[in-house]
């Protein structure tokens, strides 16, 4: 019940802010805590990475969570009819993937209504980054389908991949930008 | 509800329909916590039937407490409801607290006192600035309205922040905060701690008092439905933790009487139970209920801030509640301040609390109204029976009939135009529909 270590958040001598992590979900919805599970293992890298945040508070949370100047990389489990398991991975802020981005849950704002607002707002992140893991049980108390557990440590492979990429020369590879099943 | 190229604002459709029998149906209400629709049916000038529907699955929080350690209540029942986890927590450990025979005082409970503040702060600002004021401004969501209001949707944010740093200073942290326990909390603030957060506060509460002024500005329906309010009341202070339950219609109860006056039922048409008191039916809990009894408890400024607002000593108009959140907002930003002006460091973080045999129990004041728990638990600390009641599901009969005579009243709009004001109706109980369930369609159909 309660955490053995302390959340993610604490902004206090945090020297780069420039990139942020946030898993987004809620560990106790079944494959909905992908996103928070993939933060938590990212998050013993955080001094690499920049900064990892766990968000469980739906659009608003996700709204304070955003910086003006930063990559943002959000993690969270989806539903688009794929198998389940399947990772998606989307770049950038075009009107159209924003219309891609529905909630399925009528619980706080959406993330698509949190970037939005974001915008109009003029919070948004320089770039946005999405990876959406395909889930298929979400009611309480259910548990992590195999599939989506094994998606978040490929996912977390990858953002780490990503992450030391972009403090490279060359770029992360273009191959690697499209949606991968 | 998905973006706009537009401004957002809706424009009235078409001319008021002659009186004909119609179904309003909303298939899913926006701008609620939870899922909900609603269904009016109307035939002729008469409604023959409302129901606020309520398809949030049950969630039996009530059923997987039993056998569980009653150190376990505060944790688990925060698990209720995101949004507001501290009421859920303050209830369940006054409840625990009143089964083995303890109470909590001096700093302990005013740190209580300020942990609740900061729940409210969030809460009221999350539903005033972003799922209600679009209403009274003719936007369809808060994305819309902050496309024309920017600096005032970036400061309500601001304003949301601090309490929710409040919650997180306090509790652990800001959602299922980790820090309460039965008799106290497991760590204490520092006073340096304290203090910072104490100049937060001071430099957000011009926003607070902005946001007052703001919706005091709004254009309210004349709506003035007779109800019973009911609501803590305290002999000394504005209602949070404790105090005996009153009604606007002379009831006076401890808080262990609550069963004795109070009933929740099934409904066909909604997972959530209902409430009613066994004199009178229906009653309002809430906002403009803890106003409404507890006027003369607010500090001076804030009783010259509620006039300044347009609000006298009394109101009965839902669609007002609005302001009396943002006045409860002001409120809580100075008790917060002045629970972190006066505080001193010395306290154990918690009490001693030795569980017995017997019955519990705990009434506070949620953002949305009382929320009453009560336990009975065995001397071996396992919890053999739990009730928890929201205010929400309290609400939900008073909502219906809000709903009834506000149609009734207004049966000649065009139906859009209906068919929203239902939608504001029932936002101005900010349901927590998830909690009402432990728990907007609408639709309106013309016959």
């Amino acid at each position: 019940m309660r955490d053995a270590l302390p959340e993610t958040r604490d902004h206090s001598g945090v020297k780069d802010r420039s990139r942020l992590v946030i898993g987004l979900g809620n560990e106790f919805r079944g494959d909905d805590a992908a996103g928070i599970l993939a933060a938590r293992e990212l998050d013993p890298a955080a001094p690499l990475l920049g900064w990892v945040a766990c968000c469980r508070g739906g659009g608003i949370e996700l709204l304070e969570l955003l910086e003006l100047e930063s990559t943002v990389i959000l993690v969270d489990a989806a539903v688009s009819g794929k198998p389940v398991g399947s990772i998606s991975r989307f770049e950038g802020l075009s009107p159209c993937l924003l219309a891609d981005l529905r909630n399925c849950s009528t619980h706080s704002l959406s993330v698509q209504d949190a970037l939005e607002l974001a915008r109009a707002l003029g919070r948004l992140p320089e770039r946005l980054v999405v990876y959406a893991i395909e889930g298929r049980r979400f009611k309480i108390g259910e548990g992590l389908s195999p599939e989506v557990r094994a998606a978040v440590q490929l996912v977390v492979i990858r953002i780490r991949e990503e992450m030391a990429w972009r403090t490279s020369k060359t770029g992360y590879p273009e191959s690697r930008k499209t949606s991968s099943p | 509800m998905s973006a706009s190229e537009t401004s957002g604002r809706k424009a009235k459709q078409g001319s008021p329909k002659a009186a004909k029998s119609f179904t309003m149906k909303v298939e899913a209400l926006a701008r609620v916590e939870g899922e909900g629709g609603i269904l009016i049916k109307v035939r002729g000038n008469r409604v023959e039937d409302v129901q606020l529907k309520i398809f949030e699955p049950p969630r039996f929080f009530e059923a997987f407490l039993r056998q569980r350690h009653f150190t376990e209540a505060p944790d688990i029942t925060a698990r209720i409801c995101g949004i507001c986890p501290v009421a859920y927590q303050m209830s369940s450990v006054h409840a625990m607290e009143d089964a083995c025979g303890v109470r909590v005082e001096g700093p302990l409970r005013e740190l209580r006192r300020l942990f609740y503040c900061g729940e409210w702060i969030e809460s009221h600002v999350l539903h005033v600035a972003m799922l209600h004021a679009p209403d009274f401004l003719g936007y369809q969501s808060a994305i819309h309205m902050a496309k024309d209001h920017p600096e005032l949707v970036t400061k309500c944010l601001m304003l949301k922040k601090a309490g929710n740093d409040i919650v997180t200073l306090l509790g652990g942290r800001e959602i299922h905060p980790v820090n309460v326990r039965v008799g106290g909390f497991y760590r204490l603030p520092s006073k340096k701690e304290l203090l910072g957060l104490g100049e937060k506060l001071k430099e957000i509460r011009p926003v607070a008092a902005e946001l007052l002024s703001w919706v005091a500005t709004f254009t309210f329906p004349a709506f003035e439905p007779s109800y019973e309010f009911v609501a803590l009341r305290h002999p000394s202070e504005y209602p949070l933790c404790e105090g005996r339950i009153v009604s606007s219609k002379g009831l006076d109860i401890a808080v262990q009487d609550y069963e004795r006056h109070f009933v929740e039922e099934h409904v066909r048409h909604s997972n959530a139970l209902h409430s009613r008191h066994t004199a009178l039916g229906a009653y309002f809990a809430g906002p403009l209920a803890r106003y409404n009894l507890n006027f003369d408890r607010f500090p001076v400024p804030i009783q010259e801030a509620a006039r300044r607002a347009g609000l006298s000593e009394w109101c009965s108009n839902p669609f007002k509640s609005i302001v009396v959140r943002s006045l409860e907002t002001l409120y809580a930003v100075d008790e917060a301040l002045r629970i972190i002006s006066q505080y001193e460091e010395g306290a154990a973080p918690s009490v001693e609390v030795v569980p017995r045999d017997g019955i519990g129990a705990g009434c506070t004041e949620a953002p949305r109204g009382i929320l009453y728990h009560r336990y009975r638990i065995a001397s071996d600390g396992l919890i053999q029976e739990a009730k928890i009641v929201p205010p929400t599901s309290q609400n939900l009969r008073t909502i219906e009939e809000d709903l009834r005579l506000f149609v009734e009243q207004h049966i000649g709009l065009p139906q859009d135009e209906l068919t929203w004001k239902c939608e504001q109706t029932v936002r101005n109980y900010d349901p927590c529909i998830s909690c009402a369930t432990h728990f907007l369609k609408l639709e309106i159909i013309r016959e």
